[in-house]
C-alpha cells in the first residue's frame, strides 16, 4: 500500500491525530473535554498512552511515552515506540507507568468480555503498583452481545468487575448512551463507556 | 517543559460515512462489490419488483429502478443507519408507518445500535442476538417476518456502515 493510502487509513481510525495538525502549529493545544478530564487526574510520574494518536498531548503532559502499533507514526512523529503487539508493551516498559491512557482504541474494538480482559491484563505489566489506567471505549463496536436481552448499564458495569478481578480498582466510570432521537451515541471522538481504575499488584 | 493554553474542542471529530463505501473501496485496488448489495439486487429481481423507494444515508447505487415517492413504490428498501439508531418502539412505529404507505418492505437494521439507548429490555427473547433480533420483529409487528441475514460475528470488516447487517423482508397482512 502507497504511502498516501497508508496515511488516509490511518487518519479515518485515529481521529485525534486531527487534533496534533491543529496544535503543532498554534500557539495553543486543542483537546477534548475528556482529555481535560484526565489532564486533571494523572498523578506524578511517568504517563503512556496507546494507540490513539496520543502525541496530541505531548505539550500538555511530562514524561508521555507514546506507543503506537503503526508504523507509518513515525514518519512524522519519531519519538512513538511503536510496538507489533500489545506484549511488547510490558517488555519495553515492565512496571513503568504511573498513568496509562487507552481511548477508543481501534484495535481494542470487536472483542468480548474475555478478548477486552486478555488485552488489558498486556497492558498492566506495563504498570507501576497504584499506576492509574484510563480506558475509554463504544458500546456500539464492542462484540458480541445481546443488546436486546442484557440491561447496557449492567453489562458495562459486569465489565468493569471483570476488570477488578484482574488486579484493578474501579474509581469512577462514566456511561452514556444515545436518546434513541437518531443519533449516535454521546462523545463518538472519546467513547461513551469510561472508566477509571487504579492498577494494584 | 512549556505548556500551551489548552483549547476544548468542542466539535465531533468522529466524522460520519456518507462517502463511507468510496473510501473502503479506495483501499483495494482490485474492482470489487460488496455481496451484501449484490444479494439485495437478486433479492429485488428474483421477487419482481420494479419501483423501489430507497431509505439510504450514505452512497450506494443499487442496480435497479428507484423512485422518489413512496406511494408509487412495490417496495421500501431500508439501509439508513439511523433507523437503527431510534428506540425499539420507534423503530417499530416507523417500520408499520412504512408498510401503511407500501406492504413490501426490506429492512436492513445495523445489530450494534439496536436499543440505543440501552433500557429497552425483553428477557423473553433468545439468548442469540441474531435470533433475538428477528424474534424480537415477529413478536413486535404481529406478521412473519424472513430473514435474510448472514450469521457471523461482525469484527469490522463486513461493510456493516455501509450496509448494516441484519436484513428482514417484510409484507403486511
Amino acid at each position: 500500500m502507497d504511502f498516501k493510502r497508508s496515511y488516509v487509513g490511518y487518519r479515518t481510525d485515529k481521529i485525534k491525530h486531527e487534533l496534533w495538525l491543529k496544535s503543532r502549529k498554534s500557539n495553543e493545544t486543542y483537546i477534548t473535554q475528556y482529555d481535560e478530564y484526565i489532564l486533571e487526574n494523572l498523578q506524578a510520574g511517568n504517563t503512556g498512552i496507546f494507540e490513539n494518536a496520543g502525541y496530541f498531548l505531548e505539550d500538555c503532559i511530562d514524561n508521555l511515552k507514546v506507543i503506537e502499533q503503526d508504523e507509518i507514526v513515525k514518519t512524522f512523529y519519531p519519538k512513538a515506540t511503536i510496538v507489533k503487539t500489545r506484549d511488547q508493551i510490558g517488555d519495553l516498559f515492565p512496571d513503568y507507568f504511573d498513568n496509562f491512557i487507552v481511548q477508543k482504541n481501534p484495535s481494542d474494538r470487536w472483542v468480548d468480555e474475555r478478548g477486552l480482559c486478555k488485552y488489558i491484563n498486556e497492558y498492566k505489566k506495563a504498570m507501576k503498583n497504584g499506576c492509574l489506567f484510563f480506558y475509554s471505549m463504544r458500546d456500539t463496536q464492542f462484540s458480541p452481545w445481546n443488546r436486546l436481552k442484557i440491561n447496557h448499564y449492567e453489562m458495562f458495569i459486569g465489565l468493569a468487575k471483570k476488570i477488578e478481578s484482574l488486579g484493578f480498582k474501579c474509581l469512577e466510570s462514566q456511561m452514556d448512551f444515545a436518546n434513541g432521537d437518531g443519533n449516535e451515541n454521546p462523545d463518538t471522538t472519546n467513547g461513551n463507556i469510561k472508566y477509571l481504575f487504579r492498577c494494584i499488584k | 517543559m512549556k505548556k500551551k493554553n489548552k483549547v476544548i474542542e468542542q466539535r465531533n471529530l468522529y466524522k460520519w460515512h456518507k462517502s463511507w463505501n468510496r473510501l473502503q473501496k479506495s483501499f483495494f485496488t482490485e474492482e470489487y462489490e460488496l455481496y451484501e448489495k449484490i444479494k439485495i439486487e437478486n433479492f429485488v429481481r428474483e421477487h419482481g419488483f420494479k419501483k423501489i423507494f430507497h431509505i439510504k444515508d450514505n452512497y450506494i447505487d443499487f442496480n435497479f429502478r428507484t423512485v422518489s415517492n413512496i406511494k408509487e413504490a412495490d417496495l421500501v428498501i431500508i439501509t439508513d443507519q439511523k433507523f437503527s439508531r431510534a428506540t425499539c418502539k420507534k423503530i417499530i412505529d416507523n417500520i408499520n408507518d412504512l408498510l401503511d404507505q407500501c406492504p413490501n418492505l426490506f429492512l436492513c437494521l445495523n445489530r450494534h445500535y439496536l436499543n440505543i439507548t440501552g433500557t429497552e429490555i425483553d428477557k423473553s427473547l433468545p439468548d442469540d442476538y441474531e435470533q433475538a433480533i428477528h424474534a424480537w420483529l415477529e413478536k413486535s409487528l404481529g406478521v412473519p417476518v424472513e430473514n435474510y441475514s448472514e450469521k457471523f460475528i461482525d469484527d469490522g470488516r463486513y461493510f456493516t456502515w455501509v450496509i448494516p447487517d441484519q436484513k428482514f423482508y417484510i409484507r403486511k397482512k
